[in-house]
């Protein structure tokens, strides 16, 4: 019994260590070489095309920026097939809508991709799903999830 | 004493029906775990990707390796382990000589033969995959997977696998968990094996359809890298 209880600590230690060294791996291709995390800006526009394909759903949305400049941004969604759990088809979007969309901006200069933290409709609904966790919580996720990290955008 | 002898002999004639080869195998028909159904993945454990017990190949290799060069841009699937490891479900099929495993993930398709084939196949993304049941698990072992810039670790900073990667799933069900216990082997860039755990629970949930991938619209991200991010200019 004696020798039990001293080998408890040693047991905490090393249970300790394991989790500290495991981590989930949710992957298909990381946010982060692509996006920049630490910026937020806001888009509003009007939708030109909504391809709903794989690996990742693009959103083009044609912008004005506060001069007239208009330029056409490109939302990437989370794969297709976490989307269509959430109830999203090749209709979702249709040409001539006006959405807001608010994310984190494409890092190379002279490009205007956006990853989606949200998006909502004229009327101002969000749409289910349509941030980086595309409609995963934690429970469901089975491990980090998306948008933790270097993760995501699966 | 009258009684002993025809209870010798009943002994005699039940342990030959024991033994008997259809006996045997009926036995082993039972101890075959159902693993059979749709699963949703409820836990990940794997090695901290700093972690990897990398030799210096590997080390040079992870180096060398660039974020563009993913094959994953160019619509090539996910693979074990990593496969197991993203947010989709996926299905395992029993047949009495294979095991097929369908996944919602970049629509794989693997097909582990019970025993294997007499001529194995070339080397090839998903490897040549062989499986077997020991006691109450099914054990997987999968070897000829090609060259993957992203086949130990597909986040950045990725590290490659090689032909010599090898990997062993062990597949246990206890109640409603599902739990596949992985060694990722691969001599050429690591110096010991890795080990991951999954866990599923079941799921009423359909696979959902994997719509074909697009090449174009998968490097499309590429664009958003910096050049300057860019180790050797080549998107």
């Amino acid at each position: 019994m004696r020798r039990i209880l001293l080998l408890f600590p040693v047991a905490v230690v090393a249970a300790a260590a394991f989790q500290w060294f495991s981590v989930s791996i949710d992957a298909h291709h990381s946010e982060a070489p692509f996006y920049d995390g630490e910026k937020t800006v806001s888009i509003r526009g009007v939708v030109k095309s909504w391809v709903f394909r794989n690996p990742h759903p693009f959103l083009y949305v044609e912008v004005a920026d506060d001069k007239g400049v208009k330029n056409d941004w490109v939302l990437e969604f989370v794969g297709p097939v976490r989307l269509i759990k959430q109830g999203w088809s090749a209709k979702t979007f249709t040409p001539g809508e006006i959405v807001s969309a608010t994310g984190h901006p494409s890092r190379a200069p002279g490009t205007f991709g956006l990853s989606p933290l949200s998006v909502s409709r004229a009327d101002g609904s969000v749409i289910p799903g349509s941030g980086r966790s595309g409609g995963l919580t934690p429970e469901n996720s089975g491990g980090r999830g998306p948008g933790g990290g270097g993760g995501g955008n699966n | 004493m009258a009684l002993v002898r025809p209870m010798c002999a009943a002994a005699a004639v039940a342990t030959a029906v024991l033994i008997a080869p259809g006996h045997v195998s009926s036995l082993q028909a039972q101890a075959t775990p159902n693993l059979s159904g749709i699963w949703q993945r409820t836990r990940t454990v794997a090695p901290n990707p700093d972690q990897l017990p990398l030799n210096a190949r590997g080390v040079a290799l992870k180096e060398a390796i660039d974020e563009s060069l993913a094959p994953m841009y160019d619509c090539v699937p996910a693979t074990i382990p990593h496969i197991l490891g993203d947010p989709y479900n996926f299905s395992i099929e029993q047949r009495p000589d294979r095991v097929i495993f369908r996944f919602e993930k970049d629509g794989v398709t693997r097909t582990a033969f019970i025993g294997g084939r007499a001529t194995p196949s070339d080397y090839a993304v998903q490897g040549y995959s062989v499986a077997k049941y020991e006691g109450n698990a099914l054990v997987v072992e999968t070897s000829m997977y090609t060259f993957d810039p992203g086949g130990l670790e597909d986040k950045p900073p990725m590290v490659p696998s090689s032909t010599q990667k090898r990997t062993t799933e062990r597949y246990t069900r206890t109640g409603d968990q599902l739990t596949v216990d992985v060694v990722l082997e691969d001599r050429l860039i690591m110096k010991e094996p890795v080990k991951f755990m999954f866990q599923f629970k079941p799921t009423k949930d359909a696979l959902v359809e994997w719509p074909e991938c697009d090449p174009e619209q998968s490097r499309a991200p590429l664009n958003y890298m910096p050049v300057s991010s860019l180790k050797y200019g080549i998107r």
